[in-house]
């Protein structure tokens, strides 16, 4: 079995302060902030290193490719993932500005599925900075698969089916699936991305990203891609500062006995 | 302007979809008399209330085995009259987001998750949704209708849906065909901690709890002062505490008049969640974590001694409290 999760690299935004949200020509400078996976991907990602070793023992090996899009700085990213063992690191090259527009995305990836025949698709639910939570959905339509939102559990079954579990509003889903499907990673808790051995960094991640050129696997109509996505008007700041008093003097004791003679006795009075 | 809703009737939580979608009606400029809404049911013991809550008069009511989203998109692609619909809106929910993404794909329209408001535009729609994790506000412009759109998680106040006379109800029944993928299906229903949701104090751990066994410390301290708990993502995705503690956009959204918020930096995401809380303290031991300024009162110390000190102060004047009142 094939397959193929797509992950994103998307900078830390906790690490801005209130001054660096400053919204020039509809862009925000994020650039000097260091990147991380997107967190529902790393979860796609220890998902499918989790699957591919349960399907051992089960129904014999699978074949991992991890995919981005984006320049040559994602490629540690994509090393750090062949270090892990994943078969192909493939790197869909653009410099372009995708923030807002998961039609684009969805038509690579679709492109590149198609091309090299995967049989599954995992990914997070949604991604920063453009939090759009389209690209899978887009994906799935494009091509024509059915798909599986906020799985939250992934198990090698008999006969080339996999275990799914999902999380709805009012209770867990578990199916038993017959690829292809597209499967949307949600909250999925203790998943995070595992760290390369350093022997394994020696041995796997030297292999080399490939780089894949858009125009040699599109298969959708770009133009139509480019037509679908929703345009950006404009990006405001959001206000959510409040009085904000300090309680920082004396010992723990001390400002508890100030917090609750201060602000909190005659509120919880009226509970 | 004639406008769908698509609601999943197969769900609990109908009804909270049908007032959220209400509330939604009452700030837009869409009127409900040009509305006609859609339900998937399972059986007819939900018949009842989804009649009674449906947010139109016009209600088609597609009976299916289950939820199942390739054989919904599949009824409401090839439903006759979907090409009148200029505006197809969908609760905030999980439903709502992958219906409202893969109907404009099919229909060949416009989507938007998680939008806030919209506005009508000559040629085509304006939506605004919060974007760069919840720090920013965006204003998007959608040019090919039907708009099919999902609506922000606590975006709206719901709105109480009122008794509709003259109810047209439409019944089909729809095969699930586009099924055949799946081999086995089991739905494990679980009950929803309601007490976070509607709790007038609640006490919220974060990542600074440093531990599962933390959570749980804090989780019976919040009980025995009668408040409800949550938790942040990191504590969830942790494992610390179980996923329905999470509070935040992806989570419960919680309003209380007293939120004590202990080891937790803030993430605009989390903040989300707590925003529509009267009063909220945050207990934190770094003075920078961003909710020290998106917070009411700030004690920059550890949560531990604080929190312990506090109890001790609550428990002494709830017992005086109840002492004064008794003898009274």
């Amino acid at each position: 079995m094939k397959v193929l999760t797509c992950f994103k690299v998307v900078p830390d935004l906790t690490l801005l302060t209130d001054e660096d949200w400053q919204v020039v020509n509809n862009q925000v400078d994020v650039g000097f902030v260091k990147n991380d996976w997107n967190p529902f991907d790393e979860s796609a990602l220890e998902m499918t290193l989790k699957l591919s070793e349960l399907s051992e023992s089960l129904s014999g090996s699978m074949e991992l490719t991890a995919v981005s899009v984006g320049n040559k700085k994602i490629d540690s990213f994509l090393k750090t993932l062949l270090a892990l063992k994943f078969q192909h690191a493939v790197r869909i090259e653009a410099e372009q500005d995708l923030r807002f527009n998961p039609h684009q995305i969805a038509a690579w990836l679709a492109g590149y599925v198609k091309k090299s025949h995967q049989d599954v698709v995992v990914m997070g639910v949604q991604s920063g900075v453009g939090d759009n939570a389209q690209t899978p959905l887009l994906l799935a339509e494009k091509l024509g698969w059915p798909s599986i939102t906020q799985v939250i559990g992934i198990k090698p079954e008999k006969n080339g089916c996999l275990r799914v579990t999902s999380q709805m509003d009012d209770g867990v889903l578990e199916q038993v699936i017959k690829p292809p499907v597209v499967l949307s990673v949600g909250n999925a808790p203790n998943s995070f991305l595992r760290v390369p051995t350093l022997k394994d960094k020696l041995n796997y991640g030297k292999k080399s990203v490939e780089v894949i050129i858009p125009t040699d696997i599109i298969v959708d109509n770009t133009t139509e891609a480019e037509i679908h996505a929703p345009k950006l008007i404009k990006l405001s700041a959001i206000e959510n500062q409040r009085d904000s008093v300090k309680i920082q003097d004396g010992t723990p004791s001390d400002k508890a006995t100030i917090l609750f003679n201060r602000y909190l006795k005659q509120r919880l009075k009226k509970l | 302007m004639k406008f769908a809703i698509v609601l999943n009737g197969c769900s609990q939580t109908y009804r909270s979809q049908a007032e959220e979608i209400y509330g939604f009606l009452k700030t837009s400029f869409l009127t409900e008399g040009e509305g006609e809404t859609f339900v998937v049911c399972e059986n007819e013991k939900q018949r009842d209330e989804i009649i009674r809550y449906a947010p139109t008069a016009l209600l088609h009511l597609i009976k299916m085995d289950r939820y199942q989203p390739e054989a919904i998109l599949h009824f409401i692609e090839h439903y006759e009259g979907m090409k009148e619909f200029r505006y197809i809106l969908f609760p905030s929910d999980f439903a709502g987001q992958e219906l409202s993404v893969r109907l404009g794909s099919r229909l060949k329209g416009s989507s938007m998750v998680a939008v806030e408001e919209i506005d009508v535009l000559e040629d085509g729609v304006l939506c605004s949704k919060l974007v760069y994790g919840n720090h920013l506000r965006g204003y998007f412009k959608l040019d090919f209708p039907p708009f099919c759109i999902s609506l922000q998680k606590g975006g709206k106040e719901p709105c109480p849906i009122p008794v509709i006379k003259n109810r047209q109800i439409f019944n089909y029944e729809q095969r699930s065909d586009q099924d055949s993928f799946i081999q086995t299906y089991l739905f494990k229903r679980s009950e929803k901690d309601e007490g976070l949701e509607s709790a007038a104090f609640v006490i919220i751990g974060g990542y600074g709890l440093g531990s599962r066994e933390a959570a749980l410390n804090l989780q019976k301290k919040a009980s025995e002062l009668d408040a409800g708990f949550g938790v942040t993502r990191p504590v969830a995705m942790n494992g610390w505490m179980n996923m329905g503690k999470m509070v935040g956009v992806s989570g419960e959204l919680v309003k209380p008049k007293l939120c004590l918020v202990l080891g937790a930096s803030g993430s605009a995401a989390f903040m989300a969640g707590i925003k529509k809380s009267e009063f909220i303290v945050a207990v934190n031991q770094d003075a920078k974590a961003p909710i020290m300024n998106q917070c009411d009162v700030a004690v920059i110390d550890d949560y531990v001694p604080v929190m312990d000190a506090l109890t001790a102060l609550i428990n002494t004047w709830q017992s005086d409290f109840e002492t004064k009142r008794t003898s009274e």
